[in-house]
């Protein structure tokens, strides 16, 4: 008997129809593949028919890449909070376009979220914490959402998205306070679920750059002096070696006192006096 | 007096602004056997960091396992009933239900008092359908969270009280008298004593059946 394609609902789109059972349906599929044409593995001689959920809507696009981005958050662990840094720069491309973005976000009390990667991605992940932080406000009882859950929470909606291959292209930063356990939380969530809690977190550039320095010079119970030292260092490797950084960086603490404090935007001193950039072309071969 | 014309379904309001059917559900919650649920510390003069469900079962013939009255919901959640037996397995699966969404999404248990929301917004969904019927079954939801201990109420109604100890079901009232009495020590008493005050509840309801 010939599979029937009404047996299925129309809102999970067409059904498996052998070719050559149903002529019609036959056309209408040849007129959306046409739609496609230039789709590699959806070329000639596939036997694969397209699916799509919504067949009103047609080809669904997926994100791709980022347009608008952040670079590098760095984060460590000090003995009686966290500190997290990065700049205020959103690249467009090559394009240093948007030099007053506020990479991280107060969540509730406690906790700090900073991102690298797709600004509107980051955006929607807002207004989704914007959400939690309205729900233990009608919640009202003493137990808003501590860092570690906001982090699992992410990690959840990260995976989701990555599942319907539509991911929010973002890496995450999650730092703050755990007013349970009474001690500092870092965590990082990547944009296909990939998550892991540490002493020292950086993501994008600063994953290459900064981490090495944390490796060497993060110990354990560090003041707030040692630590913000030790960003500060991280910071001035990233900002001289990455094309997408620059000199304009927030810098957040969250402690057990009270709220997060997110600093007005400061720069470092950076060093550019170096001999061989006097005269660059010096010694390159063809250079006069 | 329970016969009156307001009384066919919980859509349908009394002329005195009563919904009867809620009421009958909260009789059926009376017949169950006697449950006690109390905060107590571990400790002496420490914060209360322990609650204490104690429940008086029936008596059945000797070939019949126990009844069982007291439901763990998670590690540190557990509910005593009072009421229908089976509307009480339903409900200890819905909370289970709710802990395990929270361990998944969030990664720890809910907060006793959103687990309580969220549970008595159910019951009340139940008294707002006409095809459907309040639970009647009561619960005395108990545990341990990030902001101490609590102990709550849940009514067939779909109310939510907070209760340092309560009693609840069939001949309780001795008990709830028994421990407005005796709160302040049984707040600060060991473990050994509180075996010992759960006796005596029991003993008093016991007496007085």
């Amino acid at each position: 008997m010939i599979p029937s394609r009404t047996s299925h609902s129309s809102s999970i789109g067409p059904g498996v129809v052998p070719r050559g059972a149903d002529p019609a349906y036959d056309e209408e599929v040849k007129r959306e593949y046409d739609l496609r044409k230039n789709i590699p593995h959806l070329g000639k001689g596939s036997k694969g028919r397209p699916f799509s959920i919504d067949p009103n809507v047609g080809v669904m696009t997926r994100t791709q890449t980022p347009y608008v981005t952040g670079t590098s958050v760095l984060a460590v662990k000090y003995k009686d909070g966290v500190l997290m840094a990065c700049d205020t720069l959103a690249c467009y491309g090559s394009t240093k376009r948007y030099k007053s973005i506020q990479r991280m976000k107060l969540v509730g009390k406690y906790t700090v979220v900073g991102f690298t990667g797709e600004l509107s991605d980051f955006d929607y992940i807002s207004t989704l914490l914007d959400e939690l932080e309205m729900t233990d406000f009608c919640q009202d009882d003493e137990c808003p959402r501590t860092p570690k859950e906001i982090y699992n929470y992410l990690v959840r909606v990260m995976y989701n998205r990555r599942n319907k291959f539509d991911p929010l292209w973002n890496s995450l930063v999650i730092s703050g306070w755990d007013y349970v356990e009474k001690k500092p939380f870092l965590g990082c969530v990547g944009m296909i679920g990939q998550h892991y809690v540490d002493d020292h977190v950086a993501t994008g550039f600063g994953n290459h750059l900064a981490r090495p320095l944390f490796r060497e010079s993060w110990k354990e119970e560090m003041t707030e002096q040692e630590a913000e030292k030790l960003l500060k260092s991280a910071l001035l490797s990233c900002v001289m070696r990455d094309k997408q950084m620059m000199n304009k960086f927030q810098l957040s603490k969250i402690t057990a006192d009270g709220p997060g404090e997110i600093s007005e935007p400061f720069a470092i001193d950076t060093r550019w006096g170096y001999e061989n950039y006097v005269n660059p072309t010096k010694y390159a071969p063809g250079a006069w | 007096m329970f016969r009156n014309q307001y009384d066919q379904d919980v859509l349908t309001w009394s002329p005195q602004g009563r919904l009867h059917q809620i009421e009958y559900a909260l009789e059926a919650v009376k017949q169950g056997g006697a449950v006690v649920g109390c905060k107590v510390s571990q400790l002496k003069a420490c914060n209360a960091t322990t609650v204490v469900l104690v429940t008086l079962n029936r008596e059945l013939p000797n070939q019949s396992k126990q009844q069982k009255k007291i439901f763990k919901i998670d590690n540190n959640i557990g509910i005593a009933v009072s009421g229908l037996a089976s509307d009480a397995v339903l409900l200890t699966e819905q909370l289970r239900a709710e802990c395990t969404k929270s361990k998944f999404i969030y990664g720890s248990s809910p907060p006793l008092s959103q687990l309580a929301d969220t549970i008595s917004r159910k019951l009340q969904g139940q008294t707002q359908r006409s095809s459907r019927r309040p639970y009647g079954v009561g619960l005395i939801l108990a545990g341990l969270d990030n902001s101490g201990t609590s102990i709550f109420h849940v009514c067939p109604s779909g109310n939510l009280y907070e209760y340092d100890c309560f009693a609840l079901g069939s001949r309780s009232q001795a008990s709830k008298t028994y421990l407005e009495k005796y709160i302040d020590t049984l707040k600060e008493c060991s473990r050994v004593e509180v075996r010992n005050f759960k006796l005596f509840i029991t003993k008093y309801d016991i007496q007085n059946s």
